[in-house]
């Protein structure tokens, strides 16, 4: 499973589904995008959740047309938007696939309001219009970004571009979408990671100097990953560049982050180390773990072992019992030969709490603002 | 594996089995490594130290002891327990498990630990009988490099000898962690790794996912295990555990190649066209 699909939830609503459809077969009517919306409009906010339950569910309400779905949007009604953006992440999560149809239709929906009955002020005349418009598409692209749908990603944000980036609309401009444009290539980065579903090449040498055999398909997995490696490092060099704009921008601390990373991967450790030294990460909490978990790798790598231990004792701190820090501490402590400590470290990783680790909501980037983003949207579409 | 002070080995080696407190550096490095020696398939048992043949970092060294079934052990049972094992198979795992557990010595220890993307103990660390609480954790997802990185950090012991025998099919998809970390990790463990890959993943994969395996079992001194599935998984452990305790410990004083770092260790039995497996060398620090 991918680190991208947002592990946690999909097997609990797998399940639910599942006894739904054993409980109610036949029993319920096919929900449609007219009666879900109609409770929906009348205020009942979890209906989307509730009756939209299955990928079916989802082929019953005909999203495949973005004709017909623009045409049953019809005038403009902020609400409507939201509701989009809600059955959007429903989809998200039980029929990822249908992601796509839905927000680009609410983009086109929000984005060319103006031409719409009912229509609303133009763009940098209503702050509150602008504000809507902007949080819509950070929510949009936060739920393309649980996926990794980089293709899509890069799409929304080039459509979004072309209309911020010329007055007046460039009121709506967010500097979040220039950091969604690197973690967009971020993404890509990852999806074609070698590292995690081949044998590397690094491994196989350490048999071969001590002279032990290696199987053919280590060989294979050699040269393939030669070739892979390579492009990776295209990536990942593209990555910085996205990132090091993002950082020119007020709110730099998340790119500083994900850039320093990447040079991290990159192999560009004193680098990677100047780029995430000083990051503000504010109250956000996850983005301080990430900053310090990092920051612990990068020492690491420079052979600074007591420095990382310092640095994942600060994850730890910014997420207490997080098993990437612990697991972490513990291997610098054993590389520093202080053996009983990381016994001990290793022992209360296996053995802690059972919390959620951000290291893996980290690749699904923005995700981990949605609710907060939607909660907004309802307020504001009320 | 870590070098242990000389005078420490002796103080120790007259110690029951039990927790070592930690080791402490000298000029003089005692080192300990564990090796199986085979004519064919079978394992070759009565050989003395004067038999062995040991090149640390390519400088002869004198054997000063061979211990072989006198020490008990430390297993520690690695399980991925990720979605795509079945509940079926997760049902093999307890009764694996609790098969290896019944078999261990009354002075042996054993932990067993599984994973998704989450690490657990599905045993702590303990003496027999041992209470084995096995439950599929979530998120789902295959953390192979961090557990297994993890599961390798030991404390070394000379009352003791540690075996980690690990149940996976090597794929990874949410570590934060990776293979570099899991060679490092395999550099300095004091424990001897058994893979036991189940044959269940496409063929071209598979055989990907075995060698990252065996490049992490030949840097330990341990063997790579080819699982069918409808094997017997606890008698798999149980062989791997016997062929371990069958093999010896050689201890030797580091002679003309004390330098820190990476010391590449080579092995013979003089004399004879044995198969001997050790680790590849030991990090000393």
């Amino acid at each position: 499973m991918s680190l991208l699909s947002g592990r946690g939830w999909r097997p609990v609503l797998l399940t639910a589904a599942m006894l739904a459809a054993v409980s109610g077969a036949g029993a319920v009517s096919e929900p449609t995008l007219e009666s879900i919306y109609a409770g929906y409009a009348a205020g009942d906010f979890a209906i989307v959740a509730r009756d939209v339950r299955s990928p079916q569910d989802f082929r019953a309400m005909r999203l495949d047309s973005p004709k017909a779905l623009d045409e049953w949007l019809g005038p403009w009604q902020p609400r409507k938007a939201t509701f989009m953006i809600e059955l959007a992440a429903t989809a998200n999560q039980i029929a990822p696939a249908r992601t796509w149809p839905i927000v680009s239709a609410g983009r086109r929906y929000v984005t060319g309001r103006r031409a719409r009955p009912g229509a609303s002020a133009e763009p940098g005349t209503s702050a509150e219009e602008d504000e809507f418009e902007r949080v819509f598409h950070r929510t949009a692209i936060a739920l393309l970004e649980r996926h990794g749908f980089v293709t899509y990603l890069e799409q929304y944000l080039e459509a979004i571009r072309a209309r911020t980036s010329a007055s007046p609309a460039v009121a709506l401009a967010d500097e979040r979408h220039t950091l969604a444009w690197a973690i967009a290539q971020e993404q890509r980065c990852w999806n074609d990671r070698p590292d995690l579903d081949r044998a590397g090449a690094a491994a196989d040498a350490v048999p071969r100097a001590a002279g032990q055999s290696v199987t053919s398909g280590a060989e294979t997995s050699k040269s393939m990953q030669a070739k892979e490696r390579e492009q990776r490092q295209a990536c990942l060099a593209e990555a910085v560049t996205r990132f090091d704009a993002a950082a020119e921008s007020v709110d730099a601390a998340e790119a500083r982050v994900r850039g320093a990373w990447m040079r991290f991967q990159l192999g560009k450790y004193e680098d990677a180390l100047r780029t995430i030294d000083g990051v503000d990460c504010g109250d956000d909490r996850e983005l301080a773990h990430w900053a310090a978990l990092f920051r612990g790798r990068i020492l690491d790598a420079l052979g600074k072992y007591a420095d990382a231990e310092r640095a994942y004792r600060a994850a730890l701190a910014a997420a207490p019992n997080a098993q990437s820090a612990g697991v972490g501490l513990a291997l610098a402590l054993f590389k520093m030969d202080r053996v009983a400590d990381a016994d001990k470290a290793a022992v209360a990783v296996r053995t802690g709490p059972a919390v959620a680790d951000p290291w893996w909501t980290y690749a699904a980037a923005d995700s981990r603002f949605v609710e907060r983003w939607i909660a907004t949207l309802r307020r504001m579409s009320r | 594996m870590k070098a242990i002070t000389v005078g420490l080995v002796a103080t120790l080696a007259a110690l029951g089995p039990q927790d070592v407190p930690p080791v402490f550096r000298s000029a003089a490095h005692a080192v300990a490594v564990d090796v199986a020696v085979f004519d064919g398939d079978h394992v070759v048992s009565s050989l003395s130290a004067a038999d062995f043949e040991v090149l640390d970092n390519g400088v002869r060294q004198t054997v000063s002891s061979v211990d072989q079934h006198r020490l008990p052990i430390d297993l520690r049972l690695v399980f991925d327990t990720s979605g795509s094992i079945s509940p079926g198979d997760l049902d093999k795992y307890r009764s694996a498990m609790r098969r290896v557990a019944d078999t261990l010595q009354p002075d042996d220890r054993c932990e067993i630990v599984a994973f998704t993307t989450r690490i657990t103990d599905a045993a702590t660390r303990q003496s027999p009988p041992v209470a084995i609480n096995l439950q599929r954790t979530v998120p789902d997802g295959t953390a192979f490099f961090d557990a297994v990185s993890l599961a390798l950090v030991t404390v070394p012991s000379v009352v003791r000898r540690q075996i980690v025998i690990i149940l996976s099919d090597a794929q990874d998809n949410s570590s934060f962690f990776d293979e570099a970390a899991l060679v490092d990790a395999a550099k300095r463990t004091d424990a001897v790794v058994y893979a036991v890959l189940p044959v269940t993943t496409g063929a071209s994969d598979h055989a990907l996912f075995a060698s990252r395996l065996q490049s992490l079992v030949l840097l330990t001194g341990g063997r790579l295990v080819p699982a069918q599935r409808d094997a017997q998984i606890g008698s798999v452990l149980i062989d791997a555990i016997n062929e371990f305790r069958n093999s010896y410990v050689l201890r030797y004083t580091i002679q003309g190649a004390r330098r820190s770092g990476w010391h590449a260790l080579s092995v013979k039995v003089k004399g004879y066209r044995y198969s001997v497996r050790a680790r590849a060398g030991y990090f000393l620090g």
